[in-house]
């Protein structure tokens, strides 16, 4: 969930930089935290840092929406411990959309001693401060969707991300395709890694550079083009794929700009062996919403796909659409694995209070499958924090719906490769 | 690639030469800074998209149009009557203040109403594209173009041979004079400030015809705005359209062909050399200083 | 000196007791933003506000210095004050090259602000490739104890940084406004040409508030960069500080030395209430009430809380001027001679072969003129005959396209208008241009400083010319009459060797006239030389000397004033004139 959420904040106009917060809100009358061992309170609170106003606002939402529903689930349970203890209260801070807002939110939970951890979806540069803040403050954070690698890298104790990183998405993305090209038997002539050069192209660009040839075994890559994700017509940067002749490019873009390149190879009768990209703007809703039945077959590296083939992500999918209204996105998904690790790591450590919970966090070790691990392939926290078992899923839009594609045994579709033209998708 | 990014150009430029002309009537007629424009645009774009798909391609896309542009104007009547034609006397940097406020509350509002995410609208109107050899335009674009610069010279009548049109003219270059005109200098105004916003309006609901807008997007067509009214001369008429297309065509090949690091900052570059070169813009090179200033 | 120590102390005391009172939630949050948001805007300040340059480049320069801090920390393992220092350099460099482009090439408001927007993305674009090819993801500094490198742990520390600043940037803004400094800045940014006309380097006084107020920026990057512990083109490049600094600079009031202050604490106010009001919300309610706030704000408060509060440090525009009805000693009329009204030297002004070309047009074409010490010389012509513009040139607002002017033996034609003041070249203007937020002597003041004199001489010449009872008045109360005669002690403060007065006579009373008429007497008589372009011929009749008439740019003819004037030629070239 990257920087879905920064470009808005980059070209939208939000007032709310600064601001603090109300002295005195959230008051406590659920009881304490964690008295004397053995004793666990009847009632906990998990701090949930988010956007509900502010450019990002549309994430926010989706995550709430998601930790609302796994709380209740809990609690419908009877509570973290069972038998009516352990009964979650959500705090939610408002974090704006910024990054100045997330810190003051962190600091502000922080300061309430019931608080026990604080699970928080934030675009890039508020997870990094958000992750700073934690660690001043000697509070748990649980980074639930961004793929910010440095969260889990700079030496910081108190930050355990649940969510994967932008690498893995990169490489599991290449390899993916790589998988899927190889199933049908199809092998491209001339590899382009396309990016936007702004945002958060720049990251995977660099991460593409080291591994890339290693990923791509024995493809030709020809090219690697950077582009102005700002820039009102793409149709350029295809003219350029379609007289070098790439035939497989691959691609990480923003939202506009994923629409824009695939009209663009409409507009340009350009049809490679298949149109992919990984993150930004190919796994959002906008983009179907926008290309219609233009965007089918796209293939795409996201968070996880509605559909996948597991039980327990059907079971999440239909509970949320049940209540919500509305199928939930990857970052939906994403805060509500979180969600679950966290509580789930309350439960098995039997952790009433704030400074039990990081070591609960790294011990948690739970498969695709078991109750709230709805995304491959599952969690598995580091010594550094990080979730090792996570991977990307690889799905396809089709009618405006993501149809799974890998991990292979997850799948509910194949992809057609090499993709139809142009005239056929209507 | 080469003549794909002039294309490119030409097809943003005419665009551009909407934005800037309603922009240019504001700034010129009334010497007010506007900085809720944008939200015009946005707003016009927004509601053109939500409208229903017409069966008929063009009647689609004129109601849409005709719903951009009555959006965008009734917009724009709403702030000058009620905020920016109080404040012409108080100087430049309340109303950009004011107008920014406006446009934080409009803003908060499409959001409410038309959610965070970008839109774009139901169907194409004109699917399918014009190709000649290697290059290719989407017939949306082609048609914005058109419509695009259909108005602008319709409009550079308006202005020469209507009453009104002349009497913004006039006001524009001596506000005492609007007085011989006959016509009342706040109605005057109130009518430049919602053409403006008309012709913001009618900017937005072409650019969502290929493009998917969303509510946060406002500055950004403000700036453009901006700085191609810059560039071309805030007094002139002509000025502003030329600059339009000179401004799509320095983006287009910057993107296409500049080294990364000027990339992006290429268009401002051009446009912070104009600006000290040229400071009454492109219209001083047939126009001469001393008249514009 | 008492008011920069009261201030000094009140600030301290605050920053004492405040931390205790407000606690954690206020020093970890709103209490530090406020003080940071003050810093920002109380600097803004100086260029939008005292200098009346809306430059929007303020965060852009936070950017720079923050980033220029961390890549000297991270990637050269230095002091970040080293980077920080770069960055004050590249500030100056860039601020200055602007401020000598908007003087040389007259960019004024609008494209000014274009002008700084620009650079503005220029530098955010450029530090994005720069992250891009070497800081992919941005710069992350680790968390660490160094209060010599501003890391603190506990983040209270970060309030006592920022209050430094702001307690620096608030006493700097005091001491200045007060000081005559204050008023060259205010006279340059109400009318920039008048001021120029009296000698004010406006190079120096635009480039020196930019200067300053970017510095300040780039030190609270530095700052920010040190808290966040992080660097990215995306966070610190924000569009959205510069419209809350811009905000709380309206809101606070721009002309006020508590501006910033009291701006940025109506800003954090307004955000605190909103997060009250809207907690767990609404998507995008709270920025559509801060919009609304704003915009209510600057409809309704239009010198913001300053003025609203009419706080005793504040600097209302609109001062009660008190205006002394009954005459005293100080308005006795000079006699001829008084040192007052004299000039500095005695030299002719010579005006040789001026032509004047603009936009195709021939404004002047080939005029020599001379003035003379001791003598009155009018200059009338029909309308559109180049009256104005020959002054122009003379005075070298405009530049003359070939010709030479010469005082003495000292060559003009390359000087500006500023030298030329220095040189003792004064005017007065047709509208006159007034310096609207001064009073009459602080006005007058500045003409005299042109002429190397000060308060005093000020006061002398109001005197002398009978309107020592205006001296405290507003520029705003002024009749238009009073105007004219303000106007003209302006010039005369200034001991003007040669004195250009440009259609004085026109609308004034009878009385008034008369004034205008003795007094330009016993200026004659002190030895000024003076030049005098005027429609009113009965004027021109009582008062010249020598009489050149211009027609179309050219000397119709020159001479005697009752034989010019009687000339079959120069009456034809008035037809339809009245006399």
């Amino acid at each position: 969930m990257n920087d879905v959420m920064s470009r808005r904040g980059f070209l939208g106009v939000s007032a709310a930089a600064i601001g603090g917060v109300l002295i005195g809100c959230g008051s406590d009358d659920s009881g304490s935290g964690g008295s004397s061992s053995g004793d666990l309170p009847k009632r906990i609170k998990i701090g949930g840092l988010a956007a509900v106003s502010g450019a990002a606002a549309a994430f926010g939402e989706s995550a709430l929406n998601s930790w609302r529903l796994a709380v209740d689930e809990w609690n419908d349970k009877g509570g973290v411990f069972g038998d009516g203890r352990g009964l979650i209260d959500l705090e939610i801070v408002d974090d704006r959309s910024t990054p100045e807002q997330a810190v003051e939110g962190m600091a502000r939970l922080a300061r309430d001693k019931d608080v026990l951890a604080v699970m928080g979806v934030e675009p890039s540069p508020a997870t990094l401060q958000a992750s700073t803040e934690a660690e001043r403050q000697r509070m748990p954070y649980i980074n639930v969707a961004s793929l910010e690698a440095t969260v889990n890298t700079r030496g910081l104790t108190h930050s355990i991300s649940t969510s994967t990183t932008a690498n893995v998405f990169l490489e599991e993305y290449v390899k993916g395709m790589r998988e899927l090209l190889d199933a049908q038997g199809v092998k491209p002539q001339r590899v382009a890694f396309v990016y936007e050069n702004q945002i958060v192209g720049p990251v995977y660009k660099r991460h593409w550079d080291k591994v890339g040839a290693k990923l791509v075994g024995d493809w030709n890559v020809v090219d690697a083009i950077g582009y102005n994700p700002t820039s009102q017509d793409l149709s350029p940067v295809v003219s350029r794929l379609k007289s070098a002749r790439v035939d497989l490019p691959l691609m990480v873009s923003y939202v506009q700009d994923s629409i824009l390149l695939v009209k663009a190879m409409k507009t340009l009768d350009y049809v490679p062996l298949a149109i992919s990209g990984a993150a930004g703007g190919w796994e959002t809703d906008e983009f179907a919403d926008a290309l219609r039945s233009d965007s089918n077959h796209v293939i795409c590296a996201g968070y996880y796909s509605p559909d996948l083939d597991i039980e327990e992500t059907r079971r999440f999918v239909k509970a949320y659409t049940d209540r919500y209204k509305t199928v939930p996105d990857g970052v939906a998904a994403s805060a509500y694995n979180g969600a679950y690790a966290l509580f789930g790591a309350l439960q098995a450590d039997r952790v009433g209070q704030r400074d039990g919970v990081l070591d609960a966090m790294r011990k948690v070790n739970l498969e695709i499958g078991k109750p709230g691990m709805i995304i491959p392939q599952g969690v598995k926290v580091t010594q550094t924090g990080a979730n090792e078992a996570a991977r990307p899923t690889l799905f396809q839009w089709m009618d405006g719906k993501k149809q799974a594609l890998l991990p292979q045994e997850y799948a509910t579709a194949k992809p057609k490769i090499p993709r139809p033209g142009w005239d056929a998708l209507t | 690639m080469f003549e794909q990014t002039l294309i490119a150009a030409v097809t943003t430029g005419a665009i551009y030469a909407v934005l800037a002309a309603g922009f240019s009537l504001a700034m010129g007629t009334m010497s007010v800074v506007d900085f809720a424009y944008g939200t015009y645009v946005v707003l016009g774009a927004l509601v053109a998209a939500t409208l229903p798909t017409m069966d008929s391609a063009v009647v689609d896309v004129v109601a849409r149009l005709a719903v951009g542009l009555a959006t965008g104007g009734l917009a724009a009547a709403v702030v000058y009557a009620v905020v920016l034609l109080r404040l012409t006397d108080r100087g430049h940097l309340p109303q950009l203040i004011a107008t920014l406020g406006i446009a934080l509350v409009v803003q908060g509002g499409m959001v409410q109403a038309f959610g965070a995410n970008a839109v774009s609208t139901k169907s194409e109107a004109l699917p399918g594209a014009f190709r000649l050899g290697d290059v290719a335009v989407p017939n949306s674009r082609v048609a914005a173009a058109v419509i695009g610069v259909a108005i602008v010279i319709a409009l550079g009548f308006y202005l020469s041979r209507s009453r009104t049109g002349k009497a913004w003219r006039a006001v524009a270059a001596n506000p005492r004079g609007a007085v011989l005109s006959g016509m009342s200098l706040p109605r005057l105004r109130l009518l430049a400030g919602i053409a403006s916003g008309a012709l913001a309006g009618l900017a937005g609901a072409l650019l969502v015809q290929y493009l998917p807008i969303s509510a946060f997007q406002g500055l950004e067509y403000l700036i453009i705005a901006f700085f191609v009214v810059a560039l071309g001369g805030m007094r002139s008429t002509v000025g502003p359209v030329l600059a339009a297309f000179l401004f799509a065509l320095v983006e287009a090949l910057a993107n296409a062909y500049a080294p990364d690091l000027v990339k992006g900052s290429a268009v401002y570059i051009v446009v912070a050399l104009s600006v000290v070169l040229l400071p009454t813009g492109l219209a001083t090179l047939w126009m001469g200083k001393e008249r514009l200033a | 000196m008492k008011r920069l120590g009261l201030v000094a102390g009140a600030m301290l005391a605050l920053a004492v007791v405040l931390p205790l009172v407000v606690g954690r939630a206020g020093t970890e949050g709103y209490l530090t933003d406020w003080v940071r948001l003050a810093v920002l805007a109380t600097s803004f300040i100086w260029i939008a506000g005292l200098a009346g340059r809306l430059a929007l480049s303020h965060h852009a320069f936070l950017g720079l210095g923050g980033y220029l801090a961390a890549i000297a920390a991270f990637e050269f393992g230095i002091h970040p004050l080293v980077g920080v220092a770069a960055a004050i350099g590249a500030v100056l460099v860039i601020t200055w090259l602007i401020s000598a482009a908007s003087v040389r090439f007259r960019i004024r408001d609008l494209s000014f602000s274009l002008l700084t927007i620009a650079l503005a993305d220029i530098l955010r674009h450029t530090f994005i490739q720069v992250e891009n090819k070497w800081f992919v993801g941005g710069i992350a500094l680790p968390l660490q104890d160094d209060p010599t490198r501003l890391l603190f742990m506990d983040r209270t520390g970060y309030f006592y940084v920022y209050a430094v600043l702001l307690a620096g940037c608030v006493l700097a803004h005091v001491w200045f406004a007060d000081s005559p400094h204050g008023r060259k800045l205010a006279a340059i940014r109400d009318d920039d040409t008048a001021a120029e006309s009296f000698g004010q380097r406006l190079l120096r006084w635009t480039f020196l508030p930019y200067a300053a107020a970017s510095i300040v920026a780039v030190l609270v990057g530095f700052v920010t960069v040190q808290e966040q512990l992080s660097a990215r083109t995306d966070a610190l490049f924000d569009i959205n500080l510069l419209i809350q600094v811009i905000t709380a600079g309206m809101l606070g009031g721009m002309r006020s030395r508590l501006g910033g202050v009291l701006g940025a604490g109506a800003v954090v106010i307004v955000d605190q209430l909103v997060i009250a009001a809207s907690l767990d919300d609404v998507a995008g309610a709270s920025l559509a009430v801060y919009g609304a706030l704003v915009v209510l704000a600057v409809m309704f408060l239009p010198g913001g809380l300053a003025e609203a509060g009419k706080g005793l440090l504040s600097r209302s525009p609109i001062r009660l001027g008190r205006m002394r009805t009954e005459p005293d000693a100080r308005d006795r009329v000079g006699d001829a001679g008084s040192i007052e009204l004299s000039p500095r030297d005695r030299r002719d002004l010579t005006a040789t072969d001026v032509r004047v070309v603009f936009g195709g047009v021939t404004a002047v074409d080939g005029v020599s003129v001379v003035a003379r010490p001791g003598r009155i010389h009018a200059i009338i012509g029909p309308n559109g005959a180049g009256k104005t513009t020959l002054f122009n040139s003379i005075t070298g607002v405009v530049a003359a396209t070939s010709g030479r002017v010469v005082i003495g033996d000292h060559d003009l034609t390359a000087d500006g208008p500023a030298e030329r003041a220095r040189q003792g070249v004064v005017r007065t203007f047709q509208i006159p241009r007034l310096f609207e937020s001064l009073t009459v002597a602080e006005n007058v003041e500045i003409g005299a400083a042109a002429g190397g004199g000060g308060p005093d001489d000020a006061r002398s010449v109001l005197g002398a010319l009978g309107i020592g009872r205006l001296e405290m008045a507003t520029v705003g109360e002024l009749t238009s009459g009073e105007r004219r005669m303000v106007e003209l002690a302006r010039a005369l403060a200034a001991r003007p060797s040669v004195l250009l007065v440009d259609e004085v006579f026109a609308g004034l009373s009878p009385q008034e006239a008369q004034l205008v008429t003795e007094t330009l007497r016993r200026v004659k008589d002190a030895g000024v030389a003076v030049l005098l372009v005027e429609h009113v011929l009965s004027a021109v009749r009582a008062l010249a000397d020598h009489l050149y008439v211009l027609d179309q740019g050219r000397l119709l003819q020159e001479g005697d004033p009752h034989e010019v004037l009687g000339s079959r030629e120069v009456r034809m070239a008035y037809l339809g004139q009245s006399t």
